[in-house]
């Protein structure tokens, strides 16, 4: 069976983790970096660019680049880039492509299967878009979980013996 | 059944005879003999277990009548159902009874026989019945055990033996072949436990020694710059003694040729990207400039040096890009501002481009 990674795409940055060993273990980018700019440009070569690449071109390109896409998830917003839309789904895909080849590289072997985390107000069509850029990225995706319940969990994951009340404050931008 | 009723027809036409001989004799008990003897029915033994009836219409004196009734109660007496007869005959007075209270009693005896009788008849048809059944079974089981069947019997027998043999020495195989798995798997559990305890350990050795190798890293480069900040301590020493201010900018060229040495000896490569084109693999766009001076992607400024270490990007050079001028356009009189504008226009919500404009 394969590893399980577990992938938060968020509004600026995205990450991916595994557990290894019982620990959860965030993998870096190529470039690094233990996040991945949620951001996707197209440089004027027709080249696709994705992360922190795509991040560092975004001044000088900014009408073929893409951020916060998440924001649009699960609506007909769509982008046009060279006379060609791109859904949301689309553009979230590339990011997880990125993020998947990545992993890939790292641990030095095939992932498919992933659990994507989404806010908890994300409705279901939102819900619905997320898990198909991940299927779009080449993920087999098991489970789409709330984001304030991942961090619960992974507060948690350690201290299953006992059972003790705690808070939680989401503050990501 | 044929026969039965000839023999209890038979028997009822003796009695009959009888009692009709009876009533020959005597007129008075005629009328009531006549009346009762054709349901009697018994059997041909009956007239021996019962003595004959007193000849009627003779005279019986009180003595034969007693030898009668001495003669009834022997034949009664071992006649199980007919004991309720009994203490009648016993307590008799032969001076008494009549003819008709002893054809009464010996009437009695005879309808309880006949009915023992028909009892004793069902049972035996019954018995014959089931003999017959029996018979023909046993004859039946006789033929098949006779010859041929029982061989294959025999045979089938012998080859479900040599089948149960068989699996049994299967069974004990697998049972075997069972217990050491059993034995293997325990093994291997054992084997696992020890490596994953194994490996905690390993992690925890390996996180610490991870810890303090990120601890001292730095030591090795530490003690190379150690010469540069002797350098720079003598220098600001010396430079306070002579207030020689160009003496004390060439010493400071110096230590900075000399930490750079040291520096590109660890493998610091600093981007030299003046002129080149731009690429977000090493470059990061901070501003545009409208200029058809420069080919559009051209870096026209090197706002803050990028550095490679060896062949991995330690920092982007942040650059100053050059965007052809469109006649068409208006130029907006402030350039610096127009990255920030277009890029504010566009993506009005990032707040990566707001940190971008502070600095």
């Amino acid at each position: 069976m394969s590893k399980i990674v577990g992938i938060d795409v968020g509004t600026t940055n995205s990450l991916i983790a595994v557990v290894e060993a019982g620990q959860p273990l965030v993998i870096p980018s190529v470039e690094g970096n233990s996040m991945f700019p949620s951001v996707v440009g197209f440089s004027k070569t027709g080249e696709r660019l994705v992360g922190d690449i795509a991040k560092r071109q975004a001044i000088s390109n900014p009408e073929r680049t893409i951020t916060s896409i998440k924001r649009h998830m699960g609506t007909d917003y769509k982008v046009l880039i060279d006379d060609k839309s791109y859904t949301p789904q689309e553009i979230t895909a590339m990011i997880l492509q990125k993020i998947k080849a990545d992993a890939e590289a790292y641990l030095g072997f095939p992932i498919e299967n992933a659990v994507i985390t989404v806010p908890a107000y994300f409705n279901d069509s939102e819900r619905q878009a997320t898990k198909d850029a991940g299927t779009i990225a080449g993920f087999n995706v098991l489970r789409i979980i709330n984001e304030p319940t991942a961090s619960a969990m992974a507060y948690g994951l350690d201290k299953l013996e006992k059972s003790e009340p705690c808070n939680l404050f989401p503050c990501a931008s | 059944m044929p026969a039965k009723t000839k023999s209890a027809k038979k028997s009822s036409s003796k009695v009959k005879q009888k009692s009709s001989a009876a009533s020959g004799k005597k007129n008075v008990i005629a009328k009531s003999s006549a009346k009762q003897p054709p349901e009697i029915k018994t059997k041909k033994m009956q007239p021996e277990t019962l003595p004959e009836a007193p000849g009627a219409g003779e005279f019986r004196s009180p003595e034969l009548v007693a030898a009668d009734l001495k003669e009834l109660a022997c034949s009664i007496e071992n006649v199980e159902s007919l004991n309720f007869l009994k203490p009648r005959v016993e307590s008799a007075d032969p001076g008494t009874i009549t003819p008709d209270n002893l054809i009464g009693y010996y009437r009695m005896a005879c309808r309880c026989l006949k009915e023992e009788i028909d009892n004793l008849e069902s049972k035996l048809n019954k018995l014959q019945i089931e003999y017959k059944v029996v018979k023909e079974a046993s004859s039946f089981i006789h033929k098949e055990n006779g010859t041929q069947v029982s061989e294959d019997i025999k045979e089938e027998i012998n080859r479900l033996k040599s089948k149960i043999n068989a699996r049994e020495g299967e069974i004990d195989a697998l049972r075997e072949q069972n217990n050491s798995l059993l034995k293997e798997i325990s093994d291997y559990q054992e084997t696992i436990k020890r490596m994953s305890a194994d490996f905690t350990n390993f992690r925890e050795r390996q996180k610490q020694a991870n810890e303090k190798l990120v601890e001292y890293a730095s030591e090795q480069l530490i003690s190379r710059i150690l010469p540069v900040l002797d350098n720079f301590d003598l220098a600001i020493k010396s430079s306070r003694q002579n207030n020689d201010f160009e003496a004390m900018a060439k010493g400071v060229e110096m230590i900075q040729s000399q930490l750079n040495e040291i520096l590109m000896k660890e493998g610091l490569v600093p981007i030299n990207c003046r002129g080149d084109f731009f690429d977000p693999a090493y470059h990061e766009v901070l501003m545009e400039e409208k200029t058809n001076e420069y080919q559009e992607g051209t870096i026209i400024e090197d706002i803050r040096r990028g550095f490679l270490l060896k062949d991995k990007l330690l920092r982007p050079s942040l650059v100053k890009v050059a965007k052809s001028f469109n006649e068409e356009e208006t130029p907006l009189p402030a350039s610096d501002s127009v990255w920030a504008e277009e890029f504010l226009i566009e993506e009005p919500v990032d707040e990566g481009s707001n940190e971008e404009e502070g600095e």
